[in-house]
């Protein structure tokens, strides 16, 4: 009777030790494939934070170009260069904006206009400088800000 | 009730054979993870490295943007080195190496340098923009830079 317990007690020990090894087991390559997922995870959102601003900073980059195309006009027209240029209705709506400010630099001949652009919350500018040559305003530099 | 029969099912030890299956499945499950060790170790790593990367592109590509925005022309020769002029008389060179290090040097010969960023990139003239097309893409252009002021010659 002393014996047969004390078999069961030791195959129950042994049992449990068993079961022990393998929770510990599942519990490390469980703990593994999640540092892994976690990793891939933080790269794929790494990833997604950097395409989503380079997409913004393409947009910001356009609506410059389109500010600047503006300005050029507004200048051989010999109408004011200040102000905001009106958008298309969908660009409006994700909060797309191009504001230009327009100054006098040395001489009467140079003018200096600032491009400001806005795509949802993201800011862009430009620096143009204008010299008037032959009576034709010419575009003398141009310098991308931030 | 126990019996002297029911007694026989607790054995005191296991058979060699159960040992040497025992062992074995243990050296396969002990096998996977260290694979899984390792590949988790090395994914780590990895991403390290290519953030590192990531941000040195963007840095590099980040200052050659604004050189192509304000250049007055685009010369490319060979694939591997451009050349920007600026209308204040300047002239920028961007060249890759055999390496792929990327650097910028001026008129002046001040010098910059983004190591092993650009090992397949090829720069191109595309109408006024300066593009880098990446080997890795089959020739896609990866990067199209374009200059404002070639642009607004169009436009005049």
């Amino acid at each position: 009777m002393k014996q047969d317990i004390s078999n069961r007690r030791e195959f129950n020990r042994s049992k449990s030790n068993r079961r022990g090894f393998v929770l510990m087991m599942a519990v490390v390559l469980v703990g593994l494939i999640g540092l892994g997922i976690a990793g891939i995870a933080q790269v794929c959102r790494i990833d997604m934070v950097r395409t989503r601003a380079r997409a913004q900073d393409a947009q910001l980059r356009e609506l410059l170009l389109a500010g600047a195309d503006v300005a050029i006009a507004r200048l051989a027209n010999g109408s004011a260069v200040d102000g905001m240029i009106t958008l298309p209705d969908d660009l409006t709506a994700q909060g797309a904006k191009i504001v230009l400010h327009a100054q006098a630099a040395a001489g009467a001949d140079a003018k200096e206009v600032t491009i400001e652009a806005s795509f949802s919350m993201h800011q862009l500018s430009q620096d143009l400088h204008f010299v008037r040559s032959q009576g034709a305003w010419q575009l003398n530099s141009a310098e991308l800000g931030s | 009730m126990i019996n002297g029969r029911s007694t026989r099912r607790f054995r005191r030890g296991y058979s060699l054979m159960e040992l040497l299956i025992a062992l074995g499945l243990i050296m396969i499950v002990m096998n996977s993870a260290g694979d899984l060790y390792r590949a988790v170790v090395n994914s780590g790593r990895d991403q390290g490295n290519l953030s590192n990367r990531a941000s040195r592109i963007d840095t590099a590509v980040n200052v050659m943007r604004r050189d192509a925005w304000g250049c007055s022309r685009i010369a490319v020769t060979d694939g591997k080195s451009a050349q920007l002029s600026l209308p204040d008389g300047d002239v920028l060179t961007w060249r890759i190496d055999a390496d792929g290090n990327l650097s910028r040097t001026n008129a002046a010969g001040a010098h910059q340098e983004w190591s092993d960023i650009g090992r397949d990139w090829t720069f191109a003239r595309d109408g006024v923009a300066l593009t880098i097309s990446n080997g890795d893409y089959h020739g896609i252009t990866a990067i199209r830079m374009t200059s404002q002021m070639l642009l607004a010659e169009g436009v005049r």
